[in-house]
């Protein structure tokens, strides 16, 4: 797979803060999913 | 909002021309115009793409790793399965993901932020806008109502025309102690005594030559010794200022009332528009604030984050597709400019074809005098060939009688 990339900061700052949204609610459902599965460890 | 205003006002374009890029309705309207600042971005065509395929690597990523997650293994297992499809242990993942959450949190903080002093910009600059335009409104009304005045007073002015002369009349007739009878003919006003004897003529019939007045009030007070309420009235024309009728009186209350009362109703109209805009502002940053909460809330859904995913690419084909519109509209523009260039040169053309024309006649009149110059000569030759044959013809005649 591919390596992951984050938003650039310029590509952050010409986005809508709906758009924003929507990119903020993936990482954090990316991020809650990685921790259920460290926290089963 | 008073609609007629809004209506006859062309307030709109006082707004715009003050640089609100909002319409009154919009700013009324305040929640749409708020949600449309929260959509609003300013991402180029590669800018929107590039971030959709992120996204969309994001999304399979959280696919991925939701369905490892699901799978019936140790979470060791899980884990290294996840590190081997991600290229980055989980742990690195999730404190990367930590640090770009808060990065995003901020930007977004800032950028709500912006939006409510936009929003206050929005509404500051429509208020003084709205403020400036009824003021100058004000101002106009004042200046009808001043053009007014000045017009009666220059009617006034002038006697003739707006019966100073009768007003003088009136004077002389309300004091019958100073004088019996008071004729009034031709522009001249005849003072006349008990005898009956003419004490004194006040002439006005070259008025507005107030001084000729004056002179024949003075010489009317030697013969009467009262003129004051003359004097006074005589002075105060030649001041430019005038003693109405009471019928001018009642017209000039009425007009002022009526000014007054359009100046009061302006008045109300800007309280109740500044009113209206000050609670509309308020309204709009609460909104602001309520919905910036809610965007950061979030808890969407993957599925609700593929659909609004969608939305995202499709903003960037709707882009492409104004880009087209704009291309074509170009063009018109364009092609515009050229039946502009084409009418400077069909209005060329006319020039020449007018001074053509001109020529034309010209040469036609020249034929035409020509024609009449060559028929008289023709005419001239024929009869002067007539008189030659005529001639002759006598001269055989006599030749004939002399055989």
């Amino acid at each position: 797979m591919e390596n992951l990339e984050f938003l650039t900061e310029e590509e952050k700052d010409a986005m809508s803060v709906n758009d924003l949204a929507i990119y903020l609610d993936l990482l954090k459902l990316i991020k809650s999913e990685l921790e259920g599965i460290k926290e089963g460890e | 909002m008073n609609e007629e205003i809004k209506r006859t006002s062309g307030l709109q374009a006082k707004l715009e021309e003050n640089g609100v890029n909002a319409s009154l309705d919009e700013l009324i309207n305040f929640k749409q115009t708020v949600d449309n600042l929260f959509t609003k971005d300013t991402l180029t065509e590669e800018q929107r793409a590039v971030i959709a395929t992120k996204m969309e690597k994001l999304i399979s990523a959280y696919d991925k790793i939701a369905a490892i997650s699901q799978r019936k293994i140790s979470n060791q297992e899980k884990a290294a399965r996840i590190e081997k499809e991600l290229g980055t242990v989980p742990d690195d993942f999730i404190r990367q993901a930590t640090k770009e959450i808060e990065n995003v949190d901020e930007k977004m903080n800032s950028k709500i932020k912006g939006i409510k002093s936009k929003v206050k910009e929005l509404f500051a600059n429509a208020t003084k806008s709205i403020g400036g335009f009824i003021d100058s409104h004000i101002a106009q009304k004042k200046e009808e109502a001043e053009q007014i005045n000045k017009q009666e007073t220059a009617l006034i002015k002038n006697p003739e025309k707006k019966g100073a002369l009768k007003r003088l009349f009136s004077i002389l007739k309300e004091n019958p102690a100073d004088w019996k009878e008071v004729e009034q003919e031709d522009g001249t006003i005849k003072l006349i005594n008990e005898e009956g004897e003419i004490r004194g003529i006040i002439e006005t019939k070259d008025a507005p030559h107030w001084a000729a007045v004056e002179q024949s009030v003075l010489d009317a007070k030697r013969a009467f010794g009262f003129v004051n309420k003359i004097k006074t009235f005589v002075a105060q024309e030649k001041a430019g200022s005038t003693i109405p009728t009471q019928e001018e009186k009642a017209k000039n209350a009425e007009k002022k009332a009526k000014a007054e009362k359009s100046i009061g109703k302006i008045n109300k109209n800007k309280k109740e528009i500044e009113e209206t805009l000050a609670n509309a502002e308020k309204g709009a940053l609460e909104h602001a604030e309520q919905r910036g909460k809610q965007v950061k809330e979030g808890g969407r859904s993957i599925e609700t984050i593929k659909g609004l995913l969608q939305s995202f690419k499709d903003a960037y084909m709707n882009t492409k597709d104004n880009a087209q519109i704009i291309g074509n509209t170009l063009r018109i523009w364009d092609a515009k400019d050229d039946s502009k260039k084409n009418a400077k040169k069909l209005d060329k053309l006319n020039e020449q074809k007018a001074k053509l024309e001109k020529q034309i006649k010209k040469a036609q009149n020249s034929k035409i005098k020509a024609d009449t110059s060559l028929k008289e000569h023709t005419e001239a030759k024929a009869e002067a060939k007539q008189r030659i044959a005529s001639r002759k013809e006598a001269r055989r005649g006599a030749d004939g009688m002399e055989h």
